[in-house]
């Protein structure tokens, strides 16, 4: 992993230490760079780098990582909690919480902090790349870069220029990303970019058919399963994803597309949201995982 | 082995797949397929089928399979061609993925020996088969195709009635979405396809596996599930429709979303 070609001498930042942030970091450490990791407040950074180790000396113990190779990743991640430190930053990657005003607020900060060529990244999945460049001056160098959960194992990023995004950002993000043995695709700023767009048929329709009686759940996923060579159906897939997270994105793109039908979120989805049944991560969702 | 006798008719990718499939499993399978573009059937084509069909006899097969992808009227040409020659006790199996086996029933004069099927290609890589009773069909047709289709070495599984039953109209719908995006400018098809495989581990990308199922199956399912809903989300995808017109139907015409090696300009 560690062979790709840095394509930054200066350091790799990084906004947010939850789930994704952490993941980014971790793979842009375990590739070789100096990572800057920021959070609000000290206490999330220590768990988040906790948590971290934890994961990676497990792997090592595995011998999947060579000896030694966790406290190299662990030290090229320094933690940060005022924006100033990412004033060495060639790139910053934003995952902070989807909030729009939030991430402008970022942007806008990170606008005067950073040198002019530094690119500013949103790992957004469901605001528009045009609406966080929206409120900075240096537009053309704020891109899209779509990483997926865990960000340390899944393949694939999506870069997605916003209507002002110059061609340079763009490039040295699909070069970024590459060097930390990603592929990338390149996507427009549309609602739900590639990926979230056009899965949304795959859980849209097994609730439908499910709603209209053709299948019950355990026979549309068994379906899904055997004749399609999926890995997992709709509803396995929407337990481990939680009911909720993956509700929250088809209202998004429902929303953001100004109620297209192709988009519409299922009653039958916001019942189980409601009952409070979320999936994997709550014991029970379409299954039970309590018992 | 199996002895079974099996005839399939139609014109859709699908009944070429089930026929290599049938002959790989031992069965006897004879087979009348429609091989030109589907926008080319006429009256005369029509006719020459049927008169096919009255020159042989269909006495011997236990089952005949019958999918489409064409318009309702040929579809109806084609089957009560069919059912004046075979005998009223055999088992017909039809495609559920361009109109619903209850539909297709209803053209038929023995609408209870109808059961539809649906499967999504290519066939050698699925591990079942859906299959569903047509509203009139009877509880003894289902038993005899549960019987017949045995000797795929598939589970067979049952669902209710509906256009595209449950795989072809979910994959149908995830291929309308991903032709939308790239008729408008969002991403090109290589992209489209190589972020659903690695971004949400979908076995293909959705137009390559168009491609491999035939667009004109894939619209024929699209406009079935469109016309049984009612409802603007079934809407087939306009440059999904201009590619079947034009004869772009994927891998079988070497031109689909993709080229394939022997294309001439």
């Amino acid at each position: 992993m560690s062979e790709n070609k840095l394509v930054f001498d200066k350091p790799v930042g990084v906004i947010g230490s939850g789930t994704m942030g952490i993941g980014i970091a971790q793979v842009a450490a375990q590739t070789g760079y100096e990572v800057i990791l920021y959070d609000i407040n000290q206490e999330v950074l220590d768990k988040a780098m906790s948590g971290l180790r934890g994961r990676l000396e497990k792997v090592e113990a595995k011998g999947k990582l060579a000896a030694g190779e966790t406290d190299k990743i662990i030290s090229r991640i320094r933690t940060i909690t005022t924006l100033e430190g990412f004033a060495p930053a060639a790139i910053v990657v934003e995952a902070a919480p989807e909030k729009l005003e939030l991430k402008r607020s970022i942007f806008q900060q990170l606008e005067a902090i950073t040198a002019p060529d530094t690119i500013l990244a949103s790992n957004t999945s469901s605001i528009p790349i045009t609406a966080i460049a929206g409120g900075i001056k240096t537009a053309e160098r704020v891109v899209g870069m779509h990483f997926f959960n865990p960000a340390a194992l899944m393949k694939l990023v999506e870069v997605i220029a916003g209507i002002r995004t110059d061609e340079r950002a763009v490039e040295l993000t699909h070069a970024f990303a590459r060097s930390l043995g990603k592929t990338s695709v390149s996507c427009k700023d549309t609602p739900g970019f590639i990926v979230n767009r056009v899965a949304r048929g795959f859980y849209g329709e097994g609730l439908r058919l499910v709603q209209e009686g053709v299948a019950d759940i355990e026979t549309v996923d068994k379906i899904v399963r055997l004749g399609g060579n999926f890995r997992m159906g709709p509803f396995e897939l929407m337990d481990l994803i939680g009911i909720d997270v993956n509700l929250a994105v088809s209202e998004s793109v429902y929303r953001a597309t100004y109620d297209e039908q192709r988009y519409r979120p299922n009653p039958l989805q916001e019942r189980m949201v409601q009952s409070g049944d979320h999936g994997r991560k709550t014991g029970r969702g379409f299954y039970r995982y309590d018992q | 082995m199996t002895n079974k006798r099996v005839l399939v008719v139609g014109d859709a990718n699908v009944a070429v797949e089930l026929l290599l499939e049938f002959s790989e499993k031992g069965y006897e399978v004879d087979n009348l397929l429609y091989g030109g573009p589907i926008a080319t059937w006429d009256q005369e084509t029509i006719d020459n089928f049927a008169g096919e069909l009255e020159n042989g006899d269909l006495s011997a097969y236990e089952a005949v399979f019958f999918a489409s992808v064409s318009e309702r009227d040929v579809q109806r040409q084609l089957l009560q061609a069919l059912e004046q020659v075979l005998p009223e006790s055999t088992l017909l199996l039809v495609s559920a993925m361009s109109y619903s086996a209850t539909e297709i029933a209803s053209w038929c004069a023995n609408p209870e020996r109808v059961i539809g099927f649906g499967f999504v290609p290519p066939i050698e890589e699925i591990k079942c088969l859906e299959v569903c009773r047509a509203l009139q069909s009877s509880e003894e047709t289902a038993q005899l195709a549960t019987e017949f289709l045995a000797g795929l070495e598939r589970e067979v599984i049952w669902v209710r009635d509906s256009a595209g039953l449950v795989l072809p109209r979910m994959v149908s719908m995830i291929i309308n979405e991903a032709v939308t995006a790239l008729s408008e400018g969002v991403a090109s098809a290589a992209d489209i396809d190589t972020a659903m495989k690695l971004g949400t581990n979908y076995p293909y990308g959705p137009l390559e596996w168009a491609d491999k199922i035939g667009l004109d199956q894939v619209y024929a399912t699209m406009r079935a599930v469109y016309e049984e809903q009612g409802e603007d989300r079934y809407r087939p995808a306009p440059l999904l429709r201009r590619m079947v017109l034009a004869g772009h139907l994927g891998e079988g015409t070497l031109r689909g979303f993709y080229e394939y090696e022997g294309v001439e300009e």
